[in-house]
């Protein structure tokens, strides 16, 4: 295109007869056209020019001189134009001739010696526009000719990635030789710009052969993370995993082999492409972690399978109770013991769908094991359990549970315990309630808990303890009206025992 | 320009945006549709009305979405307005090649890329759509608020948005005149500074201006503060983000809210019940009386402020009750009573929001939460109860993302976990969430967000961030103590939320967003390039364009703002503490970014995972 501009006859740069002759011999960067200038140059200092202001007066001495000159075309043409102007001038043109210019001031100038014998003739005039024609179209054709060469050679890198850096429309196939590719690379990630990268970066893929492709993307981590990002956004998983491994992040190459296997679309398609890939991508010590989690995962899935046969089949109560709104099949480790809290609590602790074969089975804590069979239990209403459940195991959990004194949960929060137990509609009794609160250790905290749950006894308690008697009053104006716990309240009020501040 | 530079600031920049896009709208002639990328649809809206568009014979704006059908029209042509990214490029790919015969058109956003130009010529599209590149400016989300909307999974990729950003700062100054004194910091504020003297030398190089109205631009990368986005921000407009999600100045508000607003216009005889009807927008901005004054208070001093406002609004209508004239009666309800009435509805609307909010965070134990948080940057945190927290959330069930931002921030603040710690939190986690999260905890691990501490690291070692060599970003430690963004003192924290004085105020005054400390240290101090180098390991710069030298302090009674640019997205806290910063100093802070960015979006990013899942 910019040459297109370049050579263009109404481009005034170019135009030979044009005001700016002498700008054409910069862009003509040929070795010759400049000689050729020179020796024009040469040839003019020779012949006694006119000073631009003299146009008018004609030149004989060119017209002496030019026979002595040797036949060059072009010299021909030069020391003519002269003499052209000499008879029919132009003093535009004289004065932006910078050749003649600078004779002008190099050279003292000689006085005219004006002859009407050298007044060229018609004839001449045409032979003289003849020629000088003819050595435009040299010109213009040698220029063409340079450009058609150059057509297929590859253009300045700095110019073709500066073209991508702007959108323009621009081919990378000229550069064939990998030093060519790698020195347009370089360029590009001197320019920063992703985009500029990545088309290069295809390029380069489309053209090398995989194993030069890699060792490239090795070297330039710049590249490289562009490819990646690109095959991130188009979706194949199986060249990013290549790349990664190539380049030694099998790490992330393990998890994209996951991801993908994670989309198939049944279970037991997934479990078949998880264990393909833990054979085949999780073998990184770094990935001991994941490939355990995965073995697990794997080992759930197939007791969920025993499980879901045997449960598809049982029609007794608590299925009918609570009924079963998703399959179990793929759920996580703790959805699968909360199913087996919630439908299994009572089998025997070895039986394969008990809570405790399923905590054994996940590698689940004790804390877990507590926290979610609360939940269950809370769910169906089964308070005694949900009190065993809480209370410490052994021979020591035995005893305190007998006196119900020491009733406490070392794994649940409080006020979390609380909000478990009376999620979904719980109705816990007010004793258990009571008896938890009152393992807290101070009463400040007992009573706050104790008013948002409406443990009446407790509130009076502490109350009673902190001799707080008007939270009691405002606690009492908030319950209902002739119900037990009021009664209670106003009793404790009434109280003439009690000794409030 | 000048006079109503108050009114819509940077406004040239929309204008010339919305002209550009209108020469597209008439370049494809006659009756078309326009096919928008749907997180291009509000940005959009900022810049071209639909009855500008309209005007311009577009039948209607449908979204782009994935595996939509359009529905068929015929003698229309479509225009294809997107962002250019391979997924939506097949998808128009797709819809093309359905519909072959039809005159259609790409406007680019931003600017065509080699990826989608490849999928193009892939499918066999190239060739015939004529494409448009359109570069979307800084969107005004607010007076002192840009946005360029670019989606969160662009920003977190190495060099997703750098050209966008560049190319927003370049039009700019190309419109504005030349910013006489630049800052940058950060690893990626670098990489886009170089990619702006590319297109100084593509482009050209903006002309300096003396109508340019800001002096100084920041050019900030986000990556150097994380702890601002792990920490829950208190103040009004960010809790709104984090539950309901702002996009572009609006919101949805979710059917609780909704709940709430309508029970309370129940009360009305006169509003018929109505079936449910599409979830209403709600337009946040300071045009809404009401959330102007609260958006950027800390969450302890909305209440006293609505409650306060709505028995002010009481005392009005009141009054309106004890005119004796007929006159003055007549009066107030034509001019002032049409006035509270609104401010009624805003109010109304702001209570249940705030309400909807704080039911939430109480269901989700977050006061235990911003506790621990607060223990985390003051390094006095119990790590072994940080996790345990941590657990309790799994075990309740909530969100995955919410328990991941809590445990980035316990891992950047004590340079990693220690390993116990580290392995249990996976195992609990891929327990309760499944192993669908084994990648995210492997990214999340990769991008140093949540790391095992190795063996050599203890949590006090501060100076180690020193040698973690010269790429890596200070260590949040480090940070904290050479910026000093913790109080020294806990009484130092708990003061004047309802008035605050301190930037820190956004985190209950546990925290200084680092970059907004950074911003005021220049104001107070002028630019200190060698300190700020030790401090960022090495990746600053300064540039000036004028006879002021960039290490002097920025000026205010040269009535000119400072642009601080986030090169990768703000969160609202960081708005409202450069607010705060900019009232008490009584400067002119622009804020611009590339993204607003909202937590949870922030860390799904991070984890390469797309938003929809």
């Amino acid at each position: 295109m910019a040459y297109h501009n370049r050579f263009n006859f109404d481009d005034p740069q170019d135009s030979y007869w044009n005001e700016n002759g002498s700008a054409a011999s910069s862009i003509f960067d040929d070795i010759r056209s400049k000689q050729e200038s020179a020796r024009v140059a040469l040839d003019d200092l020779f012949a006694e020019t006119p000073r631009p202001a003299q146009v008018n007066t004609p030149k004989p001495t060119t017209s002496t001189a030019r026979p002595q000159q040797p036949p060059d075309p072009n010299r021909y043409q030069h020391g003519s134009g002269y003499q052209g102007r000499g008879e029919r001038p132009t003093p535009k043109f004289m004065l932006n001739e910078p050749e003649l210019r600078k004779d002008v001031s190099n050279v003292s100038i000689a006085p005219s010696e004006c002859s009407f014998s050298s007044l060229p003739s018609e004839s001449q005039q045409l032979d003289l526009d003849f020629s000088r024609l003819r050595a435009e179209h040299r010109k213009l054709q040698r220029h063409c000719e340079a450009l058609r060469a150059d057509r297929f050679r590859p253009p300045d890198i700095s110019e073709t990635i500066g073209r991508l850096f702007k959108n323009e429309p621009v081919s990378l196939d000229l550069y064939k030789s990998k030093k060519d590719k790698l020195a347009l690379l370089d360029a590009a990630i001197s320019f920063v710009d992703g985009n500029v990268i990545l088309a290069v970066v295809i390029y380069i893929q489309r053209t090398v052969s995989e194993a030069i492709f890699r060792e490239v993307l090795l070297e330039r981590p710049e590249a490289a993370e562009e490819y990646v990002q690109y095959l991130k956004d188009w979706g194949t998983t199986e060249e990013l995993t290549n790349v990664f491994n190539v380049m030694g992040r099998t790490t992330d190459a393990a998890m994209y082999d996951f991801k993908l296997a994670m989309g198939a679309k049944t279970v037991h398609q997934r479990m078949a492409q998880l264990k393909k890939a833990l054979v085949a991508s999780f073998l990184d010590p770094r990935l001991s972690a994941e490939q355990t989690q995965i073995h697990r995962y794997i080992n759930i899935v197939d007791r969920q399978q025993q499980i879901e046969v045997a449960d598809s089949t049982d029609r007794s109560k608590k299925f009918t109770d609570f009924p079963r709104h998703a399959p179990l099949l793929g759920q996580p480790a703790i959805h699968t013991l909360y199913y087996a809290c919630l439908y299994h609590y009572d089998s025997p602790p070895t039986s394969p769908d008990s809570p405790q074969q399923i905590q054994d089975l996940c590698g689940l804590n004790e804390k877990q094991l507590v926290w979610v069979s609360v939940g269950a239990l809370v769910k169906q209403n089964r308070w005694p359990d949900v009190e065993r459940s809480l209370s410490p195991r052994g021979l020591i959990g035995a005893i305190t549970r007998s006196t119900g004194a020491n009733l406490k949960s070392n794994y649940i929060p409080m006020d979390q315990l609380m909000r478990l137990i009376h999620a979904e509609s719980g109705q816990p009794p007010k004793d258990l309630i009571c008896r938890l609160l009152r393992s807290l250790p101070t009463p400040e905290e007992r009573l706050m808990l104790a008013e948002k749950y409406m443990a009446t006894e407790v509130v009076i308690e502490c109350t009673q303890q902190m001799k707080e008697r008007q939270r009691l009053e405002v606690y009492t104006n908030k319950l209902p009206p002739h119900s037990s716990d009021h009664y209670k309240a106003l009793a404790a009020l009434n109280n003439s025992g009690a000794k409030w501040k | 320009m000048a006079s109503n530079y108050d009114d819509h600031p940077l406004g040239l920049l929309s204008e010339l945006a919305r002209r550009e896009l209108v020469h597209f709208l008439e370049s494809v002639p006659g009756r078309k549709e326009l096919v928008v990328d749907s997180s291009l649809l509000r940005p959009l809206d900022r810049v071209a009305s639909m009855s500008l568009l309209k005007e311009h014979e577009v039948l209607g704006v449908l979204p782009l979405r994935k595996n939509a059908t359009l529905p068929n029209t015929s003698d229309v042509s479509r225009l294809y307005l997107t962002r250019a990214c391979v997924a939506m490029t097949k998808e128009i790919c797709r819809l093309i090649c359905s519909d072959p015969e039809k005159n259609k058109a790409i406007i680019w956003v931003d600017r065509q890329l080699a990826a989608c130009s490849r999928e193009l010529e892939l499918q066999g599209v190239l060739g015939t759509v004529i494409e448009f590149e359109w570069a979307l400016p800084f969107v005004p989300v607010e007076s002192d608020l840009f946005s360029l909307e670019i989606p969160i999974e662009v920003t977190a990729t190495p060099t997703g948005d750098l050209w966008s950003a560049a190319n927003a700062i370049w039009q700019f100054q190309s419109l504005y005149g030349q910013i006489p004194t630049i800052y940058g910091i950060g690893a990626r504020a670098d990489k886009a500074w170089k990619i702006l003297k590319r297109l100084y030398q593509e482009k050209g190089e903006p002309r300096a201006s003396p109508d340019q109205p800001v002096s100084h631009l920041f050019v900030v990368d986000r990556s150097i503060d994380r702890a601002s986005i792990y920490l829950t921000a208190l103040t009004y407009e960010s809790l709104l983000h984090d539950h309901f999600g702002i996009s572009c100045g609006k919101v949805t508000f979710g059917a609780d809210v909704e709940a709430k607003t309508q029970n309370r216009s129940k009360e009305k005889p006169a509003e018929a019940p109505e079936a449910p009807k599409k979830p209403r927008l709600v337009l946040l901005d300071n045009n809404d009386a009401v959330f102007s004054a609260v958006r950027n208070n800390h969450m302890s001093a909305v209440f006293p402020f609505l409650s306060a406002k709505a028995k002010e609004l009481r005392g009005f209508y009141d009054q309106g009750a004890n005119f004796d004239k007929v006159s003055a009666m007549k009066d107030y309800i034509s001019n002032e009573l049409k006035q509270y009435k609104q401010q009624h509805r805003q109010l109304e609307v702001h209570i249940a929001a705030c309400e909807v909010v704080l039911e939430r965070t109480a269901a989700e134990g977050t006061s235990s939460r911003i506790e621990l948080e607060h223990a985390l940057i003051a390094g006095v945190a119990d790590l072994a109860q940080v996790m345990d927290y941590a657990e309790n959330c799994i075990l309740m069930d909530n969100s995955p993302w919410q328990v991941l931002l809590f445990v980035c921030l316990a891992s950047v603040t004590n340079n990693g976990l220690p390993p116990k710690l580290f392995n249990s939190f996976k195992d609990q986690f891929i327990a309760a969430y499944g192993i669908d999260y084994i990648p995210p905890l492997h990214f999340l691990a990769e991008r140093g967000l949540i790391t095992l501490r190795s063996p050599l690291q203890t949590a006090n070692n501060f100076g180690q961030s020193l040698a973690g060599g010269h790429g890596s970003n200070a260590s949040l430690p480090f940070l904290i103590k050479r910026l000093s963004l913790a109080p020294s003192s806990s009484d130092e924290r708990k003061t004047g939320f309802q008035n605050p004085q301190k930037m820190s105020y956004v985190f209950s005054g546990a925290y200084t967003p680092a970059i907004c400390q950074v911003v005021a240290d220049v104001m107070m101090h002028g630019f200190n390039i060698n300190e700020l180098k030790k401090t960022f390991n090495g990746q600053v710069f300064a540039e000036e364009n004028s006879c002021v030298p960039a290490e002097r302090k920025p000026d205010n009674r040269m009535r000119k703002a400072i642009m601080v640019f986030f090169c990768g997205g703000v969160t609202y806290g960081e708005v409202a503490a450069l607010r705060l910063l900019a009232h008490l100093n009584s400067f002119r802070i622009l804020i611009a970014t590339t993204n607003i960015i909202r937590r949870e979006d922030y860390l799904k990013a991070m984890c390469n995972v797309s938003l929809t899942e």
